[in-house]
């Protein structure tokens, strides 16, 4: 409704100038509790005189509170402030000019009515009761100028405290988390899908406070998108190698302290010692191997993501060389038998040449190869040969395969699960038990798919591939069948693709299949292997580049 | 009869495994080299070159990549001290799908890596006839790799190498003919030694001892020498 000249006879400006001084007042205090969080809070939490994990984090929680109590609180408070301190004014200016009108046009025998219509107040007393003179009229329109001229300015000012206000609070994403909401574990839900749907549905400061409060449980999350992923995993990793450190330190100071005391080499204490600071180095050097991998990759100019890891037992981890979320193709290798933290440097070193080929294969289209390591691997021959590893692991894989659809932005992206040796145990178990896991099964060196034809397993028979090498030792046991069936076997089903045999014997041909050939026999590689062609035709969809047995 | 199967099985999978009882030094499970790192590395930029110098109007490659891995035994564990570098370069999109590039180099590299007494060990289409492998292997474990794929190009690999100096970035060398010199255009030399810069020789000029290792009398520049370095090599390769 049109604000008019009557409305600002009655206008009381008391509630706003309230409102005006609360909000002065709410400014002083978030300033001064600024100051007590700069001053005070901060020196009992300051690294003189607190030490350790719990002292970083609680530096970090309070570098965050302060920035949003001095930065975007007070920043919001003080535009308010300032806008009800600017528009009373100017409301305040209109309302006196409002008054001063009033008065003049009452002198002038004039009268305004509320609409804003000037006439004379009796007009029977003027010019003897005929029409008012010229003066009278110039006067009657200057008065109602200037009338029109006041509703119009305290209207403005009306619609600018209006907008003031409304822009303080409808730009919600760039609002910090209210204070006193602190992101909630049980609001996370489960299941790639619902996890990518929440987090799709969260502002920036939203997830950052998810992120910052939670990074152990969203780093390993199926359905988190890779560079949330990899922000938590990367955080959580520098922490926990910055532990390590410091226990290694501390091991070493008591090692020295023993030294010190004369303690016998051969004393129980010290051997124990010693065991301990020998596993925690250990534990130390697969944390920071995984970091120096990833770095390696980086230089060379690649979008590496850590999209889960764990240091317990013999340590897992995933990572993915290209966007996984964006990618055209997107392949997961899974290694096999041996296969822990320790030695994961191999398994993305043929995710990144399978990558780097895959680049040549379809130059216009992205592709992300992920290494998982997310399952427990044999660490034996007897291990080995027992399916329940690979079937424990069926779980996992699904459900990180699954979240890679969830996260995926725009349209579909083909995928491969791929597995070596053992690892194609799992990737067949995972196929054979799950429905629309991948688009591709590639079985490289198998004992064995978990199943005993391609028609139990829920892929169509045109897009599972195989390979073994002549004269790979995994010959022998493909032949008896324990773990399942080989996708090479005859009868089976599916396809057979080229590869060369690498090494001097089984066991070197088994890990040669991204190795160059040996032509000439003479230890030295004369030329790539035919598998590093194949499996980037695969991976791209370029299956009918695919050199097959005949 | 489950207990011969069984023995049957280990005995298979621990030959997979590369055996458990004995542990393979190094020189067994890999041949001895007569370079490390440090000077294969310019041999292969040397062999780009070389490649560049026998194809006539050459258009420019537009990509330099490059992958530094580490040996692994059979059970996947690092062989501590080696590392196989893989040097790869591109043409863009456009130049890879031209008829020049996709046969007339590929039958004159053939002819060229013949003539230089290199073993053409592969040298066959995909099954549509899309792509083809050329590959040649000098002899001394470095093999050359025509690809014509999605993108043609050359790839060299070192196959693995000693780690020399206890360093494993070899000297900067600026990307051959056509490669921008930006990280986007050339991400691998972000992986190369930047305190110490090389250019390539041509290699009719060298001695014998510099067709080993051609840049051994690399300057050492100080700072940020690769993407300061001058705006074009021409003539220099």
């Amino acid at each position: 409704m049109a604000v008019q000249w009557g409305d600002l006879a009655g206008a009381d400006l008391g509630p706003l100038e309230t409102l005006r001084d609360q909000w002065r007042g709410y400014v002083d205090r978030l300033e001064e509790y600024g100051n007590v969080l700069a001053e005070d809070v901060a020196k009992h939490l300051g690294e003189d005189v607190f030490e350790g994990d719990d002292a970083v984090a609680a530096r970090a929680r309070l570098d965050r509170f302060q920035t949003a109590v001095t930065g975007d609180v007070l920043d919001r408070a003080a535009a308010i402030r300032d806008a009800l301190a600017d528009q009373h004014d100017a409301l305040k200016g209109e309302l006196d000019r409002h008054e001063s009108i009033t008065t003049e046009a009452g002198n002038a025998g004039l009268s305004i009515a509320a609409d804003g219509w000037v006439s004379l107040a009796r007009p029977e007393q003027t010019v003897m009761g005929v029409e008012e003179t010229e003066a009278q009229q110039q006067l009657i329109i200057d008065t109602a100028a200037a009338a029109a001229a006041c509703v119009e300015a305290f209207a403005l000012a009306d619609a600018q405290l209006a907008a003031a206000l409304n822009a303080a609070w409808e730009v919600p994403s760039e609002l910090p988390m209210p204070i006193g909401e602190n992101p909630e574990m049980q609001d996370i839900p489960t299941g790639p899908e619902h996890v990518a749907d929440w987090w799709a549905g969260l502002d920036p400061m939203e997830r950052d406070a998810y992120l910052e409060a939670f990074p152990d449980l969203l780093g390993g999350l199926d359905g988190m998108p890779a560079d949330a992923r990899n922000t938590a995993n990367e955080a959580t990793l520098e922490r926990e190698v910055d532990a390590l450190d410091a226990e290694v330190d501390s091991l070493e100071r008591q090692l020295a302290d023993m030294d010190a005391r004369g303690v016998p080499e051969d004393s129980a204490e010290r051997l124990m010692l010693q065991e301990e600071l020998a596993a925690v180095q250990a534990k130390h050097d697969e944390a920071k191997g995984l970091q120096t991998n990833i770095a390696t990759l980086e230089e060379e100019g690649k979008d590496v993501y850590l999209l889960d890891y764990s240091l317990e037992g013999d340590g897992q981890a995933v990572v993915s060389i290209g966007n996984p979320d964006t990618a055209d193709n997107t392949a997961v290798h899974v290694p096999g038998t041996y296969s822990e933290l320790s030695n994961f440097g191999t398994q993305m070193n043929r995710a990144d040449t399978m990558y780097e080929d895959a680049l040549k294969a379809a130059p216009d289209e992205e592709t992300a190869v992920i290494a998982w390591l997310g399952y427990d691997a044999p660490d034996s021959v007897p291990q080995a040969s027992n399916p329940q590893q690979a079937h424990d692991a069926t779980g996992d894989l699904s459900s990180f395969m699954y979240g890679l659809e969830a996260s995926h932005q725009g349209g579909d992206s083909h995928t491969s699960v791929m597995g070596h040796s053992y690892g194609s145990t799992v990737a067949g178990d995972t196929v054979r038990t799950y429905e629309g896991v991948a688009d591709e099964l590639i079985t490289v060196a198998s004992p064995g798919t978990s199943a005993n034809s391609v028609e139990e397993l829920n892929i169509d028979e045109d897009h599972v591939w195989s390979t073994t090498a002549e004269g790979d030792a995994i010959e022998l046991p493909q032949d008896l069948g324990l773990l399942g069936h080989d996708a090479t076997n005859d009868g089976f089903g599916g396809n057979e693709f080229t590869s060369d045999a690498v090494g001097a014997d089984g066991g070197q041909i088994h890990g040669g299949y991204w190795r160059d050939v040996d032509e000439n026999g003479d230890g030295e590689p004369d030329r790539p292997n035919e598998a590093r062609s194949n499996i980037a035709n695969i991976i791209t969809g370029n299956t009918d580049k695919v050199g097959l047995v005949e | 009869m489950t207990r011969r199967i069984l023995t049957t099985v280990l005995t298979a999978l621990a030959l997979t495994a590369g055996g458990c009882s004995t542990v393979k030094e190094p020189g067994e499970i890999l041949p001895e080299r007569e370079f490390d790192n440090h000077e294969v590395y310019p041999i292969m930029e040397q062999l780009v070159a070389d490649v560049v110098a026998v194809l006539p109007d050459f258009p420019g490659f537009a990509e330099r990549r490059g992958t530094r891995h580490s040996c692994p035994d059979e059970k996947g564990n690092e062989i501590e001290g080696w590392v196989s570098i893989e040097l790869s370069y591109s043409f863009d999109i456009p130049t890879s799908e031209t008829e020049q590039v996709r046969e007339q180099y590929t039958d004159l590299l053939r002819e060229a890596w013949t003539e230089a007494g290199y073993q053409i060990t592969w040298d066959e289409a995909s099954p549509d006839e899309s792509q083809y492998n050329l590959s040649a292997s000098r002899g001394d474990g470095i093999t050359l790799w025509w690809r014509v794929w999605g993108l043609t190009g050359i790839t060299i690999q070192s196959g693995c190498v000693p780690i020399g100096n206890g360093d494993e970035k070899p000297a900067y060398i600026p990307p051959a003919d056509g490669v921008p010199l930006d990280a986007e255009h050339d991400p691998f030399g972000n992986a190369l030694d930047p305190s110490v810069y090389a250019v390539a020789e041509s290699s009719d000029e060298t001695t014998d001892a510099a067709a080993v290792a051609p840049f051994t009398d690399a300057q050492a520049i100080p700072g940020q020498v690769p993407f300061s370095s001058p705006a074009s090599y021409e003539n220099q390769l």
